[in-house]
């Protein structure tokens, strides 16, 4: 057959086509011709005039030309420039290699998809973290200058903490400083406002703050304004300021409510501002007032009151203003030559305590996953560098410098590190509308940053930055190999080279290993997370919590000024909703609201107030303990008849009995309380409840229980419903109307099952542990597609010799044992280093962590076990091809 | 001169039609350029031909506008072919040409019929 390559090249000659489009004309014309030719020949013409036949198709030589030139776009003539070296084409270089980076991401969509999407959840996962920790920990709070804002806290050496809130305190700090210019001070409790002006009675979250508070904070009233100075004084106090979400929520965003008088607690107060809609601190927050003591209060060095937060003039240092503060509080000190000293402490820094540990293990982990994500692409690059050892060898060949072809590898990574970022960014989106949804309100509620949590611009620069790091990470090192060939070895066709191949693998396998290791550490902090969930949702706590209705009351007002008006209240409320059919039993406590005392023995030797052992101390109706099913150990319980009048009686728990009265009969005995010496008249079981959402431990705190109409001045009761057939919360209207017909304007809130409440006991660690357990498996599977890529290519490599060993008579389970061990090494050596670092690093969770140790070896061992499983499995795959290969195909390979 | 008169005729028709023809041809199925010049011959009966020089730079022309698109095709025991299939651009050109083409026949036939009455 003739070759009309050349007939047809030298036709196109003059129109400069770019060569790939010219070889495609070339063939595609020169193809026509042939079956033109064999045509003709089979038609039995002779070759020659076959030959000036087929020829003729082409007519002379300008027509094809001036035919093509028509349509066919002339190549752009290159600039060519004398002497230049690489730098000066760089741009032109980069625009060359993203473009013919793209074509073979595009060619290789299966690899390309693989790669993408592990980076989009390494970065995806990481950026809606990043946005949480930049919320919460990062960004200024919402006040002017936030960074000035100080709190103080006052410790010894040995970290023995004194709270000094006492008015006279903060009246001593706010004169006598010269540091600060500002210091303001908020209740150190709530101020419950029962909200009965405008419709159905409600109960409102307050908090009672010094008039200056809003100033120090730099924050101003949307509306309206907030306090002066003289409505702190008594008399001039009935003003409150209301949050945006009440005025809209309550007052439907009345433009009037300026000067509105709205009845709190039975006392009109006049509505004199409306804090904007991000305004938030400490707690939510409903509405403020002031807090405005008597002459008396003021003196009272025993009134705690006051928290306080101060604002350091511009360029003050925080050294000498502690050094003021100590001076200025030492007369307030318990003790004032103690060693005490005082400490302050940036607001934001106060603020996020609690929030630090579980942020800190979020961050890690999702750290762990990019590093993992990054490990398994650099794998992936490096196999797909092995398959192109041919192309870099002919790149090199032809003049390419290593760095050229580095560059020209390194931005293909770039463009897979952009798809992966834009695709992990759609991901964060989605992420963070889950957190927003998951995060513990206490922690939306310090910071409005976290309430309005959105994917911003910080985070879309976040995202940007990972990816190139991520890119410098997964594609450096396979582009620094691969531009490493050996020209001759390479391009001799079908060598194996296997020197090199070897250096190659081994740096995949300790990627692989690395990536075992990462994951481990990860699934172990998750599998401690889950075990320290698993035993808080399991505690026996010591009471009933199914069946039971729990719900929040506080009779204020005129009514209840005296003990006897209060007692009779709860008494008449306790017959009408035992008597509600369905209500088994209902009692009243004051519930986790619990106040301390000390526990000190009549029948003892006296021991100094500060050395006396701590306890809880709850006020309760007779009835309570039935209702929660806390079981009497010995003695009695209350009844109505322990009243006023009567002679003083506790009961204690199991735990004081166990650590005050071993050996002996605590009934009968008596304990020293400030109001009273009780009778101890019996013993109950010991319960467990959560202490307040900052102590991560869940002891059995000792307690003591008084009957609610011996006490002075209750705090705020829940009412205890059991219903033990039935829904509980169906009872609430029934309750409801009870309560309506002894007094219209009393207020009932937070109907809740005690269920409930004790799950949210551990709800900001469910979330935790929630993530964790998700970040864990991620890691895991991607770990597994780690071991699998890596196995699956040694398999591909080594089909000549698995082969020859079947060929030669190696049995299937032979081979197999070949493959799995080769998986099964790195996967040990990986669990290893990965139970090594786990060590080290679980500690650091330690806070977050309840029932179990930190190095907790059943939980490291299940995980190491689960780990090696699935690296098992993934290793099984590949093993089984291998004992597919047929030693034919394999040998002909070679 | 009978002879030159039909060679010219043959080349303005060719110019004018062209198009047309190997739309219509690639409309069924996507065909390689050998066979659509073979169908051009044989479904003419001879009285039309395109050679190399004047099918691909059409053939190029078409797929450049869009209207039709090669694809190299590997089949096996085979070399491979570039196969140009009609696009649906090339759909709607081909129905548009279709008419007025049949609208032009029917016009010179209505004419020369006249003229033979």
């Amino acid at each position: 057959m003739p070759d009309w390559h050349q007939e047809i090249k030298q036709r196109l000659a003059g129109l400069q086509l770019e060569p790939t489009r010219e070889a495609a004309i070339i063939e595609e014309l020169a193809q026509h011709l042939d079956d033109r030719y064999a045509e003709l020949l089979a038609g039995g013409a002779a070759v020659d005039e076959a030959y000036s036949a087929a020829r003729a198709e082409l007519s002379n030589r300008d027509v094809l030309q001036q035919e093509l030139r028509r349509v066919e776009p002339k190549i752009k003539p290159e600039p060519v420039v004398l002497g230049a070296h690489e730098r000066s084409n760089m741009i032109a270089d980069l625009w060359q290699d993203l473009r013919y980076g793209a074509r073979m991401l595009l060619k290789h969509p299966g690899f390309t998809a693989v790669a993408v999407v592990t980076l989009a959840l390494g970065i995806g996962a990481n950026t809606a973290i990043f946005s949480v920790v930049n919320a919460v920990m990062l960004r200024p709070l919402p006040y002017d200058k936030a960074d000035d804002l100080v709190m103080f806290r006052f410790a010894d050496a040995q970290g023995k903490e004194e709270w000094i809130y006492s008015p006279a305190a903060y009246r001593d700090l706010k004169s006598q400083n010269s540091v600060f210019t500002n210091v303001a001070a908020w209740g150190n409790s709530t101020w419950p406002a029962n909200l009965t002006s405008e419709g159905e009675p409600e109960r409102l979250q307050g908090f009672q703050v010094s008039a200056n508070f809003f100033e120090t904070l730099g924050v101003a009233a949307a509306r309206g304004r907030t306090f002066l100075a003289e409505e702190e004084r008594l008399g001039n106090n009935h003003v409150v300021v209301i949050s945006h979400d009440l005025w809209q929520r309550r007052f439907g965003g009345d433009s009037e409510i300026i000067g509105r008088s709205l009845i709190l607690n039975g006392v009109a107060y006049e509505c004199i501002g409306v804090m904007p809609a991000d305004f938030r601190f400490v707690l939510k927050t409903d509405v403020w007032t002031t807090l405005a003591l008597t002459a008396a209060e003021e003196k009272d060095p025993d009134l705690g009151v006051w928290h306080q937060v101060a604002r350091l003039k511009p360029g003050g240092s925080v050294e000498q203003a502690s050094a003021e503060v100590e001076t200025i509080l030492r007369p307030h000190f318990s003790n004032p030559n103690s060693h005490m000293r005082a400490r302050l402490r940036p607001l934001q820094a106060v603020l996020m305590d609690y929030s630090y540990p579980m942020l800190f293990i979020l961050f890690a982990a999702v750290g762990f996953i990019l590093l993992i994500a990054c490990v398994n692409v650099a794998n992936l690059l490096l196999a797909r560098a092995a398959v192109r050892r041919r192309e870099m060898a002919i790149r090199a060949a032809l003049g390419a410098g290593r760095g050229r072809v580095v560059r020209q590898l390194l931005a293909e990574s770039t463009l897979l590190a952009i798809f992966g970022g834009a695709c992990g960014l759609l991901l964060a989106n989605w992420c963070i509308k889950f957190l927003v949804n998951g995060l513990p309100e206490w922690m939306a509620a310090k910071n409005s940053h976290v309430a309005m949590l959105k994917l911003d611009g910080w985070a879309l620069g976040y995202a940007f930055a990972l990816a190139l790091a991520t890119t410098l990470i997964f594609g450096l090192v396979p582009a620094l190999q691969a531009s490493k060939v050996n020209l001759n070895e390479t391009l001799k066709e079908g060598s194996h080279s296997p020197a090199q191949s070897r250096g190659q693998h081994r740096l995949r396998a300790v990627l692989v290993v690395a990536e075992i290791a990462l994951a481990m550490v990860l699934l172990t902090g998750a599998g401690l997370m889950i075990k320290s969930f698993w035993r808080l949702t399991n505690v026996n706590r010591g009471f009933e919590s199914r069946g039971v209705l729990t719900a929040n009351i506080d009779p204020a007002g005129d009514r209840y000024r005296e003990p006897h008006q209060v007692v009779a209240f709860y008494r008449q409320l306790l017959e009408r909703v035992s008597a509600l059919p369905g209500v088994a039993q209902a009692g009243i406590t004051n519930g986790f609201l619990d106040r301390g005392c000390w526990i000190a023995i009549a029948e003892r030797p006296p021991v100094p107030e500060k050395e006396r052992p701590e306890a809880s101390r709850y006020s309760v109706s007779p009835d309570y303990f039935r209702t929660m099913n806390i079981p009497l150990r010995a003695g009695r319980f209350f009844t109505d008849r322990d009243a006023a009048g009567t002679p003083p009686v506790v009961i204690i728990d199991e735990t004081v009995q166990r650590r005050h009265f071993l050996n002996e009969d605590p009934i009968g005995k008596h304990l020293i309380f400030e109001d009273a010496v009780r009778e101890i008249v019996g013993v109950v079981g010991a319960t467990r409840a959560w202490k307040g959402f900052s102590s991560m431990s869940d002891e059995e705190a000792p307690r003591v229980y008084m009957p609610y109409q011996q006490e002075r001045g209750l705090p705020t009761m829940a009412l205890i419903v059991q219903a033990p057939s039935g829904d509980p919360l169906s009872l609430i209207p029934a309750i409801r109307r009870e309560l309506a017909a002894i007094d219209k304007d009393q207020p009932i809130y937070s109907f809740k099952l005690l269920e409930q409440s004790v799950a949210e006991l551990s709800v900001d660690r469910r979330f935790a542990t929630l993530l964790l357990t998700a970040f864990g498996a991620l890691a895991t599977f991607l770990a597994a597609i780690g071991i699998y890529g890596v196995l699956s290519y040694a398999v591909n490599q080594r089909t000549t010799e698995i082969g020859i060993r079947l060929a030669l008579g190696a049995q299937v389970s032979d081979v197999m044992k070949l493959v799995l061990k080769t998986g099964m090494m790195m996967t040990l050596v990986g669990v290893a280093i990965g139970l090594i670092a786990s060590l080290a690093l679980t500690r650091l969770m330690e806070a977050l962590l309840f029932g179990v140790s930190a190095t907790d070896p059943t939980t490291f061992a299940v995980i190491a076990l689960l780990l090696i499983g699935v690296a098992l499995l993934a290793c099984y795959l590949p093993a089984r091809r291998a004992t597919k290969a047929d030693p034919l195909v394999a040998l002909r390979y070679s | 001169m009978q002879h030159k008169n039909s060679k010219m005729l043959d080349r303005e028709l060719k110019k004018g039609s062209a198009e047309l023809l190997i739309l219509s041809l690639v409309e069924a199925r996507p065909r390689h350029g050998y066979e659509i010049s073979k169908l051009i011959e044989a479904r003419s009966e001879g009285m039309l031909r395109f050679n190399v020089a004047s099918l691909y730079p059409l053939l190029y022309r078409l797929e450049k506008r869009g209207w039709i698109e090669g694809r190299w095709v590997e089949k096996a025991g085979q070399r491979r072919r570039r196969y140009y299939k009609l696009t649906r651009e090339g759909r709607k050109v081909l129905a548009a040409q279709r008419s007025t083409w049949q609208s032009f026949v029917a016009a010179i036939n209505r004419i020369t019929e006249t003229e033979n009455a």
